[in-house]
């Protein structure tokens, strides 16, 4: 695992004692500890970058799926994306969320490579490229003061 | 009697040329006593082209334009307008018509969709208003052996979509002719690869007749195929696919939702949410992948489960399917007209319509049906994302696809109104009046074409039959993270579009491309 140093590091080190081998959970919406435990399932390099009012924790996979989550100053995961050849774990990315994409998934029957929810409470897109997925997934109100939603890349 | 009467209208005539003429209002014809002036007639307010294949032209028709006056004409400018102006063409060297004569104009057709054309030709000239002549016409559809009927009717028994398109597809018992099956309603989709069939759609006969792949240790080979809407779970079978008049042997195909396997799915594929393994769930008897590729997971294909498995009786294991091993693009296996597909649907009016029949065409260049048309341009994709470039809005959206298998143009904007959540037509723009704009599709080539679209409210515009929308259109969240433009089926309405597959080439393009 490759960590880059910033103000998360101590938050992250008592975080990874804590999950030690719990079940994989909800990254958005949730806390620190299910980012980690995000990250362990996935079995990828890791890196977490600071940035003025979130922290941003990066896995790529050896296969090279990328996937971001974007945790405020109070340890809440308010955004992700993600990007790669495969798509992630979008039931545990997703966790409380999972139902409403289920959701959807049923209503827009047929149309296989492109989902959208825009909910007040819920905005996401997936698509399923020939070669590749892209998908972000997001909190509005959840997103910290002072940051641009164009950020969460 | 008669001769008064005629007297006394060439009487009334005069005087009404006179008038005008003192109005400053000339042009008519030339009076004598009057300054000379030049006269136009044209041989025909109408030139009618008939029927005509798609991407062929037709023989020119000529539109005479005589100097009827007294004074030299001269003809400053031919032009084509109209909807479907881009598939008609004029040449002509008129420039001055001096008294008495006169001067050809040639009109040729080159339908570049299904259906109905019409535009009108102008020629602006010194008599005055532009004289015009009305022109139309019909794009005929490619027959023959390496064509499929194509439709949009809202899909299977129990199922209601929108702008998602069928065709016809035979599935054989390897070697047979007679062991065979035709699939209806089988999705047509550029944006993926391969033939994949619904459990229970294939007669028991047909179905156990298929023959199972087996991988090391006599274990079946088991894919996961992942769309936005869920995973569809099944074996991999050995068929003969018929499509249109032409059989390709021996292909790899998906039996989804064969019950065997139903209980091994491993957690890496059903993470996907929704199982999409019934005729009902999919949308679809079936699907075919038709896009750029020739395998559907390609080279460093993932082992994770979430692709191909292999699978004993009881567990199953990741499996790195060399491409080989994988699901192909059934055009590809054909033993000609194999280097691409050919998309062919009519316009459609602004309310829809309750059906919508096309053509698929096998092949590019192949066959007398098929050729590139004059004035298509052929985009070079990436060659390994099958992507080409948007520009919309201010944003360079670099995985761009065209894509029979989305139901709607989907790109992020933030000024188009949303429907509202508890709207039918959710997930997509519902503006309170039709907004026409534009994206710039660009290949890798260098080929660039502004491309105009419009959205319109779906609840406002479409009758309560439509099952293919022509201004249907949605929104992608994050341009800076999805970095797509999904031109979806309502692209394809009223063009020809072109997909040359992987390696082959089309004009001095070498695939993947797309061309229209």
């Amino acid at each position: 695992m490759s960590m880059h140093l910033g103000r998360a590091s101590a938050l992250l080190a008592a975080a990874l004692a804590a999950v030690a081998s719990a079940p994989a959970q909800a990254a958005l919406g949730g806390d620190v500890a299910s980012v980690l435990r995000d990250q362990q399932s996935l079995q990828a390099t890791h890196s977490v970058t600071p940035a003025a009012n979130y922290d941003l924790y990066e896995s790529i996979t050896a296969d090279g799926m990328r996937l971001r989550e974007y945790v405020d100053r109070s340890g809440k995961v308010f955004g992700i994306t993600w990007q790669g050849r495969r798509s992630p774990d979008v039931a545990a990315l997703l966790g409380t969320h999972a139902a409403r994409y289920l959701e959807e998934a049923h209503a827009q029957r047929g149309n296989h490579h492109v989902l959208t929810i825009n909910d007040a409470d819920l905005l996401l897109s997936v698509v399923r490229l020939p070669r590749g997925w892209r998908g972000q997934a997001y909190l509005p109100s959840a997103i910290p003061a002072g940051v641009n939603r164009a950020e969460l890349k | 009697m008669i001769t008064r009467h005629t007297g006394v209208l060439r009487a009334a005539s005069l005087a009404l040329l006179v008038t005008l003429a003192d109005c400053g209002g000339g042009g008519g014809g030339g009076l004598a006593g009057s300054n000379p002036m030049p006269g136009i007639s044209v041989s025909s307010m109408s030139l009618s082209f008939g029927d005509q294949l798609t991407g062929t032209t037709a023989a020119q028709q000529t539109v005479t334009v005589t100097n009827t006056g007294t004074a030299s004409l001269t003809i400053s400018g031919v032009t084509i307008t109209g909807s479907s102006a881009s598939a008609f063409a004029d040449s002509t060297q008129c420039s001055t018509v001096t008294v008495g004569n006169t001067c050809s104009i040639g009109v040729t057709f080159t339908p570049v969709a299904l259906g109905a054309a019409s535009a009108t030709l102008s020629i602006a000239s010194s008599a005055g208003s532009p004289t015009t002549v009305a022109l139309s016409g019909s794009g005929s559809p490619a027959a023959g052996s390496n064509t499929l009927a194509t439709i949009v009717d809202g899909g299977p028994p129990n199922t209601s979509v929108i702008n998602i398109l069928y065709a016809t597809v035979t599935v054989c018992a390897p070697g047979s002719t007679t062991t065979c099956y035709p699939v209806d309603h089988v999705q047509v989709d550029t944006g993926s690869v391969g033939f994949r069939v619904l459990t229970g759609v294939l007669p028991n006969s047909v179905a156990s007749a298929l023959t199972p792949v087996t991988v090391a240790g006599g274990n079946a080979l088991v894919e996961c195929t992942q769309f936005v809407d869920g995973y569809s779970w099944g074996p991999i079978d050995v068929a003969d696919l018929t499509m249109g008049g032409e059989t390709a042997p021996g292909v790899r195909i998906q039996i989804i939702g064969d019950p065997t396997y139903a209980n091994l799915v491993p957690a890496a594929c059903s993470n996907m949410l929704s199982a999409e393994n019934s005729v009902m769930q999919f949308g679809a008897n079936g699907i075919i992948g038709v896009g750029n590729f020739l395998q559907d997971c390609g080279p460093d294909c993932y082992t994770d489960g979430s692709a191909y498995n292999s699978c004993s009786t009881t567990a199953c294991t990741g499996y790195a399917a060399t491409t080989d091993e994988q699901v192909p693009n059934p055009v590809g296996k054909l033993a000609s007209d194999n280097n691409g597909v050919v998309i062919q649907l009519p316009p459609v009016p602004e309310a829809g319509a309750a059906t919508l029949s096309g053509t698929l065409v096998l092949g590019i260049g192949t066959q007398s049906n098929n050729g590139l048309a004059a004035g298509a341009t052929v985009y070079e994709l990436e060659p390994n994302s099958g992507t080409f470039v948007t520009v919309f809005g201010g944003q360079t959206l670099s995985l761009s696809v065209a894509d029979t298998g989305s139901n709607g143009y989907f790109f992020p904007n933030s000024s188009i109104t949303p429907c509202g959540k508890t709207d039918p037509f959710y997930t997509f723009y519902c503006p309170a009046s039709p907004v026409e704009t534009s994206g710039t599709i660009q290949g890798y080539n260098g080929t660039v074409t502004p491309v105009k679209f419009t959205v319109t409210d779906p609840d406002a515009t479409l009758m309560l039959t439509a099952t293919a929308a022509p201004d249907l259109a949605g929104p992608l969240i994050g341009a800076e993270t999805m970095e797509t433009f999904d031109w979806g089926l309502p692209f394809f309405f009223g063009r020809t579009v072109y997909f040359a597959f992987q390696n082959s080439t089309v004009g001095t393009i070498t695939g993947p491309s797309i061309a229209f």
